[in-house]
């Protein structure tokens, strides 16, 4: 199992080399030019031809794509992450005032949609042909099937802006950034990002449910005179829970991806929005930093799939599938 | 039993809200007498040209937000109502030589940064420095190479600026020539503390330091603390030396993450008070807060932005140019088939075809000058008189959006319904070089932002890049040149006047730059909450933002 381990392990260094290099030939594609993003057109009437080449030596866009490339590599391998084209700011500095907010937002979904799907899951399938499991199936039909942002606009136009329950956007009330005193922000993104999340997993958890509630050992459990709860707890859920635990897992970086557009729709100054103000400002260090982390989430959410699969089924880890 | 216990229940249920609304007035009574002004926070947009995240450059490139005006002083401000008034600030007196050449600043003797050390004029050379190497929003550059010496030190020939000279609280600065906007200029200038930066500073990295996480300032709010890339707080400074501001806290939001959809829901939930930026400038979005929250208010400015199409009259790199625009009847046919009532109807409320390059609201304005109507068959006469052959232009913009390549869509058809074909293209790449270098096009659509209408007129000023534009035709210094190098110099109303007057006739006879729309500014705010001085509506963008004294002691909350 720990030779699996360091193999699995070994492999994120091709797959982020692989990751990088692709992420940084498409950025070489994306229409743009910072020093026009720098500087508003208007005010370089102001400035000189060797004025704005002196800039573009010192921001080393002269340098062919590669050199800056592995000059970026052998940064990141000194722990220097660079400077923000646009802002001159440390891209570290920027990479920990947002970074935080889009675990908190990502962990608080996963954890929220895990508890709902699991137990919407198990009382559908508990209560399976009943307008409980109608309605539970009806819903979770209509959380996979409408978008996220959709979810999150109505949300901000009843609970925001109708009722003023919640705050319509935003991570935090100026001078009150404990945790506690953030939760009325977090409610809306969470449960939102936590919607299909939700749904799907209700869907496979009363599947797995409803198969086995059918197995024999549940039958036998039942025909020794244990209780219904017990022998749907003890002797179905935990049996049932272990396929969908893959799900749960394999469906983290569906999330991670999932904060880019809940980030904009929310005020949620995380690392989606992070990207896509990067991408609008030609910002192509913080991109590739930005990036970067979002693909190694998924690369180690993608390893935490792997490591749970050979957990729960031995084949795989000796490579008989 | 159970009749009493059902009858104690509703009395007790209709009784209980009573209890509390009695406490309620009680507490409103309290209320009544609560200084808001003193408990409250004014939340206003934290807005900044490169993002609020790890770091807060409120000066070097936040240039659309009211954050670093409480922040940051001047050396002086104008005044609001009468902007020929200069109102003391940092400085305290000051004296100009009868020449015009020599401004000499007393800076105010207790004047210290919130970090206790004092402002000297050394601080205002270094940022005077800052601003002619740095790299970023230099609103002020365009004036300061009147100083002598500041080309020099722009270039990189001279290690210092020679007419600026700092001697403990005094500072000199000498000009090459009489310069009027140097007194307006000065009062958007923002000094930084030289002793926080390192002695060796490289002012191409100049937002890359440290000190833009945490900036010390000595301006009427100390900056208490800063959540990037959330908010910032800032208190009443106690020790500032001037009248004393009227709300004690001013909270700035920034809506990065969210945009201009974001802030708007905030307004709507009465959750941010003022937003003064051009992401809002859109009638229709400040009557949409409005109506939704009633509570608030909008204002427009009129302000001296203004977008134009450039001409070339000299030739491009790959020998396409239309040799027609070198003709004058050409170019004024161009401007009166272009469809600039269209143009404006995309900034609802808040922008207005233009004559001339100057803003009809601006006082300079040439009265005697129609406003501007689109004349098809003037345009077409103006067409036959320069003897067009049905030549094609082209047609060069840079702001890179969907609305804009619909307004240039809209130009070639309008181009086209007078006989000149036209095509556009969008500048992405390397802008200065196509734009400046290789002029491969005839018209190129523009944003001017000058300290005053008349200035727009610079876009024409020899000594600038914009020379390109034109070439060096006598006839342009005849026109043009001259009147530019008076405007600079006077400080005289109606000789600035009648500057700008003979600057706008001679534009339209000349027929270029060809000038668009005029773009006023929107400020939407929450009226019920927020008390200011109301000659703040009437007074331009300018004013308000950066270059007039706010009069923060009138500023009232009457709400929490």
């Amino acid at each position: 199992m720990l030779k699996y381990f360091f193999r699995r392990l070994l492999s994120f260094i091709p797959k982020i080399l692989i990751i990088t290099i692709l992420i940084f030939i498409g950025l070489e594609f994306v229409p743009g030019d910072p020093i026009s993003y720098l500087i508003p057109p208007e005010q370089m009437a102001f400035m000189t031809e060797e004025t704005i080449a002196n800039m573009r030596e010192n921001l080393g866009l002269n340098d062919p794509a590669y050199i800056r490339y592995f000059k970026w590599l052998g940064n990141i391998l000194k722990g220097d992450m660079g400077y923000s084209l646009i802002n001159g700011v440390k891209i570290s500095d920027i990479i920990w005032t947002r970074l935080p907010a889009t675990i908190e937002l990502t962990a608080l979904g996963f954890a929220v949609a895990t508890i709902l799907g699991l137990l919407f899951g198990f009382i559908s399938a508990l209560k399976r042909n009943t307008p409980i499991d109608y309605s539970l199936t009806a819903l979770g039909m209509v959380g996979v099937s409408i978008p996220e942002f959709f979810f999150g606009l109505s949300a901000i136009v009843v609970f925001g802006l109708t009722f003023r329950w919640l705050p319509p956007g935003g991570r935090m009330t100026p001078g009150q950034p404990g945790f506690f005193q953030r939760i009325p922000y977090l409610v809306m993104p969470v449960l939102v990002i936590g919607i299909s999340y939700t749904a799907t997993l209700m869907r496979y958890t009363r599947g797995s449910m409803l198969d086995t509630m059918n197995k024999d050992y549940v039958k036998a459990a039942r025909s020794k005179g244990l209780s219904e709860t017990r022998v749907n707890l003890v002797h179905s859920f935990r049996n049932a829970i272990i396929p969908v635990m893959i799900i749960i897992v394999n469906r983290i970086p569906i999330l991670i991806a999932g904060t880019v557009v809940i980030e904009s729709v929310f005020n949620y100054p995380g690392m989606g929005k992070l990207i896509l103000e990067s991408i609008s400002g030609s910002d192509m260090p913080v991109v590739m930093i930005a990036t970067f982390f979002i693909a190694l989430a998924v690369l180690i959410a993608s390893f935490l799939v792997d490591l749970l699969s050979a957990l729960l089924d031995p084949r795989i880890r000796f490579g008989k599938m | 039993m159970k009749k009493l216990v059902t009858v104690l229940f509703l009395c007790s249920v209709l009784l209980i809200p009573n209890l509390f609304a009695g406490g309620a007035a009680e507490a409103g009574a309290v209320k009544a007498a609560e200084d808001f002004s003193e408990t409250g926070t004014l939340n206003v947009l934290w807005y900044a040209a490169g993002g609020t995240s790890g770091s807060f450059e409120c000066v070097y490139r936040d240039y659309q937000s009211q954050v670093p005006d409480l922040l940051y002083d001047t050396l002086i401000k104008l005044d609001m109502e009468d902007t020929s008034k200069i109102v003391p600030r940092m400085a305290d007196r000051w004296e100009v030589s009868a020449d015009g050449l020599v401004y000499t600043f007393y800076i105010r003797e207790n004047l210290n940064w919130t970090d206790g050390k004092p402002v000297t004029a050394d601080d205002v050379v270094f940022s005077l420095e800052a601003q002619l190497r740095g790299y970023g929003i230099q609103n002020e550059r365009g004036s300061f190479q009147f100083i002598k010496g500041a080309q020099e030190y722009f270039d990189k020939t001279a290690n210092s600026i020679s007419g600026v000279k700092a001697e403990g609280k005094k500072l000199t600065i000498t000009l090459t020539q009489p310069y009027g906007f140097m007194m307006r200029t000065l009062a958007t200038f923002v000094p930084y503390p030289r002793h926080l930066f390192p002695a060796d500073v490289d002012y191409t990295k100049f937002g890359s330091y440290d000190y833009w996480k945490a900036p010390v300032h000595c301006g009427p709010y100390v900056l208490e603390s800063v959540t990037f890339p959330d908010y910032c707080v800032l208190v009443r400074n106690d020790s500032w030396y001037g009248p004393r501001p009227g709300i004690k806290r001013v909270t700035g939001i920034s809506f990065d993450a969210g945009g201009t959809d974001a802030a708007v829901a905030a307004m709507i939930a009465g959750r941010l008070d003022l937003a003064h930026s051009n992401a809002f400038n859109d009638v229709n979005i400040a009557s949409n807060v409005v109506k939704q929250n009633p509570d608030y208010a909008y204002n427009a400015f009129f302000s001296p932005y203004y977008r134009l199409f450039t001409t070339n009259l000299t030739g491009s790199a790959d020998g396409k140019w239309n040799k027609f625009m070198a003709n004058a009847d050409f170019r004024k046919a161009i401007n009166l088939a272009i469809d600039k009532e269209a143009f404006a109807s995309y900034f609802p409320g808040q922008a207005v075809a233009l004559s001339t390059a100057v803003n009809p609201g601006d006082p300079l304005y040439d009265k005697s000058i129609p406003l501007f109507k689109r004349d098809v068959e003037a345009a077409k006469a103006l067409l036959k008189k320069a003897g067009y052959d049905g030549s094609p232009i082209r047609i060069a913009y840079y702001y890179n959006d969907q609305m804009h390549n619909d307004l240039m869509d809209l130009t070639v058809q309008n181009l086209a319904e007078i006989g000149i074909p036209a095509e556009s293209r969008v500048v992405i790449q390397d802008i200065y070089a196509a734009i400046y270098e290789q002029k491969n096009w005839d018209i190129c659509y523009a944003g001017a932002n000058q300290l005053s209408g008349v200035e727009n007129y610079g876009v024409v000023n020899p000594g600038t890049i914009y020379d390109v534009y034109l070439g060096n035709e006598a006839v342009r210094e005849e026109l043009f040149g001259k009147y530019l190098k008076e405007v600079s110099a006077t400080s005289d109303p109606a000789r600035l006047k009648e500057l700008a007057i003979l600057l706008q006739q001679n534009s339209l006879n000349y027929g270029s730059p060809i000038p668009v729309i005029s773009m006023n500014k929107m400020m939407i705010y929450n009226d019920a909450k927020w008390d200011f001085d109301p000659a703040w509506l009437k007074a331009s963008d300018l004013a308000i933002y950066r270059t007039c004294d706010l009069r923060l002691e009138t500023w009232k909350l009457n709400k929490k």
